[in-house]
């Protein structure tokens, strides 16, 4: 059960970072590839961090149409480590495809996501298996991610009222504070997020749980540039209450924009892949 | 030769037949009562008992030191056949199995449900007391046996082919296809639930645990061992790493419920007592007083008070003994009739479809076979000699003091 639901929430995060085609191409989307001044302008106005164009350009930053990417998924636990390879394709906010590459073991085995629909292709046993959408939104076991927090397709500009709280020392930056809209039904109450001091890439992001209480840690870095987005290619999750667990999300390529063909994301492409 | 006073007491006791009849009649009652009472929470208190140290929990357990704390597939035993034959070296041993735990979903068709294996060595579990015991045919490679109520919520029957995955031992992804041999229903509850029961070398095989396994349970031969049996393992070199228990201290929630059994067990036997003598105590009082006319006449024939004393003690102990020996053999009788196949208490609870209960992952059955000791008849036996004789002293002393035209007026 630990391991399927890695796939879901490796899955999820894909859904989750790549989703939004349509929100692609709005002007930061495209526009934060490039250095040149009148983006730096934009987020920060007088030496001050704009607040509503800086959340506009975090949930935009790794959104596009579609794309193709490979990326690795490294799981640390007290008493094992384990790389996972794998190959994804995601088109529009709701179609994603995810292929284990790596290890030889899992090699083949596939999670496809349509709307809010998952399903796992495994090569050995030549199944198809639905995952019941309790698993989604439980927590899942032996892991850092939660379902919830992956298959809500989170928007900090639409979910949360944010604030900014002040310059951040460690790290260097903006602390910006949001809190959960009324509305909204979620795992967490507040988020606490510390972008650069330019406004551009997010460093930090901290989750507190509905009682108050910090959750876990999300640190970005090693930021790259991947046809112009510039984004961080590391994503390391630490749990607050799993000692000694993390998982961390590197991402080794990424095409955006690219032709993905609607029948790569069917039940039969799946089988056939194998 | 003047007829002793016992064999006048005897021969009083045919006089009048429907009196003495009443008094057995009340003795009886009350010693079935008593023996039925004690037998019926003899067979619960087995119940729960059994369903602790039989299937579920075995009488001494062996894990990694952290297994119990954190649950953890990883977590394991490692050259479990040499740990199994070490502990088959204790004299006081009977069986030994080892088990495997694995959360995992299970699907039947496309839809995956959450799902629980449990590993474990198929000959030793097949013996009596193990989970296996009641299978009509031993569990076979390749095949699972399913949770009734795990069955029940995914649709299964025996003869489906199902998918079992989860997350193997290394974190790798465990997934393979197995039969449903069996629908099954057992005292532990987490295999009801969400069982899928398989043997241990399958689950070794699916779960990357190469001779390993999360635990192992001891039944001893004989109960009353399991502290020892813990004991002597747990000196052995090769389970220096090895966290050995008793199963008084891996479910003491479980031994708490047992001791609160035998308090309420222990209660009821007293009220039913307390109402037995009472009942036994006013029959023979009763009786006695209806004969001081009788009594008048033998002291104005000369008779001495002392042995009318002696003779009406003497019927209420023989009309105790007779009163007791029948109802022993009535308890007995219901006992014996009732042990083989047992009474099923969840008839008694009207229409609903309530086969058993669970509580803390016990599934206690409602199903009770009643037993007895012999100690528990000659408490009766006491009790009620007892009981008979302080019942007449006092009738009888006060008829021995009577004056005898007195006595004849009442």
């Amino acid at each position: 059960m630990k391991r399927s639901t890695t796939l879901i929430s490796v899955t999820l995060i894909f859904a989750s970072i790549f989703s939004a085609g349509s929100r692609g191409g709005d002007a930061l989307g495209k526009d934060s590839a490039g250095s040149e001044n009148p983006m730096r302008r934009f987020l920060i106005e007088d030496g001050d961090p704009n607040l509503s164009a800086i959340i506009k350009h975090i949930d935009n930053m790794y959104r596009s149409k579609s794309s193709t990417s490979r990326l690795k998924l490294i799981v640390t636990k007290p008493r094992n480590t384990r790389t996972l390879t794998m190959k994804t394709w995601t088109k529009g906010e709701e179609k994603v495809l995810v292929i284990i590459e790596a290890p030889p073991r899992e090699k083949g085995t596939a999670t496809l996501k349509i709307e809010k629909n998952l399903w796992n292709y495994l090569p050995r046993i030549d199944r198809t298996i639905r995952i019941p959408p309790s698993m989604m939104l439980a927590s899942w076991m032996g892991s850092d991610f939660t379902n919830d927090d992956l298959v809500h397709e989170a928007s900090f500009h639409k979910d949360y009222e944010s604030s900014l709280v002040g310059p951040s020392e460690d790290p260097n930056g903006w602390l910006i504070e949001l809190k959960a809209k009324p509305d909204i039904v979620g795992l967490w109450k507040k988020l606490e997020v510390i972008v650069s001091e330019d406004g551009r890439i997010p460093l930090v992001s901290r989750y507190y749980d509905r009682k108050g209480r910090l959750a876990r840690t999300l640190y970005y870095s090693d930021v790259k540039d991947f046809d112009g987005h510039i984004i961080p290619s590391k994503l390391v999750l630490i749990p607050e209450d799993k000692k000694g667990h993390k998982t961390e999300l590197i991402y080794e390529d990424i095409d955006f924009d690219v032709p993905v063909p609607d029948r790569t994301f069917s039940l039969s492409n799946l089988e056939r892949k194998k | 030769m003047p007829m002793r006073t016992a064999q006048i007491a005897w021969r009083n006791l045919g006089r009048n037949k429907k009196r003495t009849a009443l008094a057995l009649l009340a003795i009886a009652v009350a010693q079935f009562a008593l023996l039925a009472t004690d037998g019926l929470m003899r067979g619960y208190s087995d119940n729960i008992r059994l369903a602790i140290t039989g299937p579920m929990v075995g009488h001494v357990q062996a894990h990694h030191p952290n297994w119990r704390r954190e649950w953890a597939l990883d977590l394991a035993i490692d050259e479990v056949d040499r740990i199994v034959s070490t502990i088959h070296e204790d004299p006081d041993v009977g069986d030994v199995s080892a088990r495997i735990y694995a959360p995992v979903l299970v699907a039947p068709e496309e839809d995956a449900f959450v799902a629980t294996v449990v590993g474990l060595s198929v000959d030793s579990e097949s013996n009596p007391y193990g989970v296996l015991s009641g299978l009509k045919h031993p569990l076979e490679r390749g095949k699972v046996l399913m949770g009734y109520r795990l069955a029940k919520k995914i649709g299964a029957k025996p003869g489906q082919e199902v998918a079992v995955i989860g997350q193997a031992a290394d974190g790798s992804l465990a997934n393979d296809l197995y039969i449903v041999q069996d629908i099954i229903k057992c005292p532990a509850d987490i295999i009801n639930q969400s069982g899928i029961v398989m043997s241990l070398q399958d689950a070794q095989r699916l779960l990357v645990m190469p001779n390993q396994a999360n635990e192992i349970v001891i039944r001893a031969k004989t109960s009353g061992k399991s502290r020892d049996i813990t004991r002597r393992l747990s000196q052995r070199p090769r389970f220096a790493a090895i966290e050995v228990l008793p199963w008084q201290e891996i479910v003491p929630e479980l031994v708490l419920i047992l001791k609160m059994s035998d308090y309420v067990g222990y209660f009821a036997l007293v009220i039913v007592f307390v109402a037995a003598i009472a009942g036994i105590a006013n029959t023979l009082m009763m009786s006695t007083f209806e004969r001081v006319h009788e009594f008048g006449m033998l002291l104005a024939l000369g008779t001495q008070p002392r042995r009318i004393v002696r003779m009406i003690v003497c019927e209420a102990i023989f009309i105790g003994i007779l009163g007791v020996v029948i109802g022993t053999a009535l308890g007995y009788g219901f006992v014996a009739g009732t042990a083989e196949r047992g009474i099923d208490m969840a008839s008694w609870g009207g229409e609903g479809q309530v086969e058993d209960m669970a509580y803390q992952g016990l599934n206690l059955p409602l199903h009770i076979y009643p037993r007895l000791e012999p100690v528990d008849s000659l408490l009766g036996l006491i009790a009620v000699i007892i009981t008979s004789m302080a019942a007449s002293v006092w009738p009888a002393w006060i008829a021995g003091r009577l004056e005898p035209v007195e006595a004849m007026r009442a």
